[in-house]
């Protein structure tokens, strides 16, 4: 990584913008996948009395 | 009157992505479209999202795409719909490839002897084909089947996940990757990365999901 990168330099625009658009991201795959594998795990216990 | 004007000039992408991210949510999931016909006397129940009323409209689109030549062979001819499906994996294996390598490349897992640019602008190269093949073999398969993944909610997933990935390639790791990894913070690099590596698996999953769900 550069040197102003390591020494924390500000984000730009459209660095922000990426920051922003990847956490809305991140945080609504590991919502939908979560809710999956719970709904999932639901099934399975109903299933067979976990 | 100066700050704020200059606040949201100097912001003014991620403003917009802020405010995109919104409406998309609204649209989503806030009942604001009224059902036709209704006679519910709670007026919230004669209230539909965007996204229900658009899904809606698009029932008779989904039943013409079956009676098309591509949705006739598609459906009464087995061995074709085999034989542009495995094509149609083929191109998802060389896009997840490709995913896969730039990616590991710029958290570090791999590929370190090799120059980080060269291998981005390589792969991106096989990326696009890859996303052409599998789209064009793709909307063969969906004439074939359109009946059935016009109600299956794993699919409309599929499409969100898809059309995510492509804006996402296009309008926001180019972008940033140009700048040269180097150039950018380690946070941002791992964030493009990661949700690269978590936007193209969904897509793969969800598409896989298809073929046993309906």
């Amino acid at each position: 990584m550069s040197e102003d990168n390591k020494k924390g330099k500000k984000f730009d625009d459209l660095e922000m913008a990426s920051i922003a658009a990847c956490g809305t991201v991140i945080v609504f795959l590991v919502v939908y996948w979560a809710t999956q594998i719970q709904s999932t795990y639901s099934l399975l216990s109903m299933a067979y009395g976990w | 009157m100066d700050a704020p004007a200059s606040i949201i000039g100097a912001y003014r992408r991620t403003i917009i992505t802020a405010g995109v991210v919104l409406v998309a949510l609204v649209l989503s999931f806030v009942p604001l479209w009224p059902v036709a016909d209704c006679v519910s006397a709670n007026s919230s129940e004669c209230l539909v999202t965007v996204r229900v009323h658009v899904w809606s409209g698009l029932y008779d689109f989904f039943q013409w795409l079956e009676t098309t030549p591509m949705g006739v062979i598609g459906k009464t001819w087995g061995a074709a719909f085999a034989l542009v499906e495995a094509v149609h994996l083929l191109g998802m294996a060389l896009l997840g490839g490709s995913v896969f390598v730039s990616d590991a490349r710029i958290l570090g897992l791999g590929f370190k002897d090799v120059p980080c640019q060269e291998i981005l602008d390589k792969a991106h190269t096989v990326f696009f084909w890859g996303l052409v093949t599998a789209i064009s073999t793709g909307i063969f398969m969906a004439c074939g089947v359109a009946g059935k993944i016009y109600y299956l909610p794993v699919y409309w997933f599929k499409m969100l996940a898809l059309i995510t990935g492509i804006l996402f390639v296009y309008f926001i790791k180019r972008p940033m990757l140009r700048r040269g990894v180097d150039n950018l913070s380690p946070l941002t690099a791992r964030l493009l990365a990661v949700s690269s590596i978590m936007v193209w698996v969904t897509v793969a999953a969800t598409g896989r999901w298809i073929g046993f769900a309906g």
